[in-house]
This record gives structure tokens, sequence and C-alpha cells, in this order.
């Protein structure tokens, strides 16, 4: 599924994929893959990216039960 | 068609590591036999023509689908002095395994034996740094177009 929490966040601070990627020590394509529903990262990385952007685990990761059953 | 997986996520990272060993066993393994066959007859290829594809197959997929993910290596640096130093290291190898060989089949001859090796170790160096530079430039171009900033789309 698509992060797009952490995509809003992101555009919302007015940062690059590549200032953020530069931020927590990962490829630009990290950024887009975690993005893009195609990658999950590890609770350390997911740590650095809350950190970057400031903001909780919650509020990037944390999926919404009713969400995850309208997905299935 | 997709098979079920029954792994849970701390299983399917042990099976990684457990393929990724498995891997490096096989490429280590199949040099050695080489190795060995080339030190016992380097005349007869077919003896070792199984092993060879086997690894050449492995080492083109290995080279195509690092730089598809524009992946050069986990300790090494992508620059040219690095492929200087690794291609002089298998220059070495080459050069030293072929005098080797020749002085066993030919002791008589020890400085046409060093000759040999020399132009082995040569060859070698010249044509592993070539295919270095070039992977080295493939490298590059991906990593450049991977890490392009996409467009954010609404």
């Amino acid at each position: 599924m698509r992060n797009l929490k952490m995509k809003f966040r992101r555009i919302e601070l007015d940062i690059s994929q590549t200032d953020l990627a530069k931020q927590v020590g990962v490829t630009r394509q990290t950024i887009g893959l975690i993005e893009a529903g195609d990658f999950n990262p590890s609770i350390k990385l997911c740590n650095a990216i809350c950190r970057a952007l400031g903001v909780t685990l919650n509020d990037l990761f944390w999926e919404e039960e009713d969400t995850d059953e309208a997905e299935e | 068609m997709k098979l079920k997986n029954n792994l849970d996520e701390r299983q399917e990272m042990a099976m990684k590591k457990i393929e990724s060993r498995g891997y490096w066993i096989a490429f280590i393994g199949l040099l050695a036999v080489m190795v060995v066959q080339f030190f016992i007859d380097e005349t007869d290829m077919r003896a070792m023509a199984g092993e060879w594809t086997v690894f050449m197959i492995m080492c083109i997929y290995t080279l195509y689908a690092t730089l598809k993910e524009g992946i050069w290596s986990r300790t090494v640096e992508p620059t040219t002095k690095s492929n200087v130093l690794y291609s002089l290291v298998a220059g070495v190898a080459v050069g030293v395994i072929t005098l080797l060989v020749k002085l066993k089949d030919f002791p008589q001859y020890p400085m046409t034996c060093v000759m040999v090796g020399a132009a082995g170790f040569i060859l070698t160096w010249i044509a592993t740094f070539a295919l270095l530079q070039l992977a080295l430039v493939s490298y590059k171009k991906r990593i450049a177009k991977l890490e392009e900033e996409p467009e954010d789309e609404e």
C-alpha cells in the first residue's frame, strides 16, 4: 500500500526525496519505494524518517483497521 | 503461478541469508574446482566446460542484477582507483597460477614459464580493468537515472 502520509508530510515540509534520503542515510530510490509501498523499511529506518519529518511512527506508519479491511 | 509462502518475516530473512551463503559456497567452490582442474591438465578445456558455463552464468546474472538495481559493492568504492587495485589482484592471481602450472609442466624452461606467467598477468590485468571500467560507466549512468527526483504528483 502506498504511504501517502509520508509523502504528504514530506511535501508539506517542502523536502525532496533526495534531501530526505540524505538526511536518513539511504538512496533516493529507497525513499521512493517506501512511498510507493514497494518496500517495507525496518523500524530503525522508520524511526529515522519520522525524526527527519518531525512526526511519530504512529503518524506515518500506523494503519487503521478499517482501512486494512477495505484494502483486503 | 505464485506459490504460497509458508515462512514468517524472520524465517524469510534467515532463508535469504542461507541462500546467500549457498550462492557464495557455489561461487568459491566452482572457482576452486576450475583452478584444480587447470593444475591437473590446463589443455583439457572440455573437462571444465560445465563448471565454467555455470560460473559465467552466475557472474553475468550477478553483474546484470546489481547494475540494474544501482548497486556496486558493500565495501568497495566505485572508483577507477579501486578498479586498478582489484584488476591488479586478479592479474597477479592468474599470473601466479599460470606460472605454477607451466613450471609443473616445463621445469626445464623456468624463464619461459616466467614470461608466460607475466603475459597472463598483464593480459588479465588489462582485460579485468577494461571490464570493471565498463561496468563502472554503466553503474554511474544507472545510478544517475535511479536517483533522478520524480515530480511529486498531487
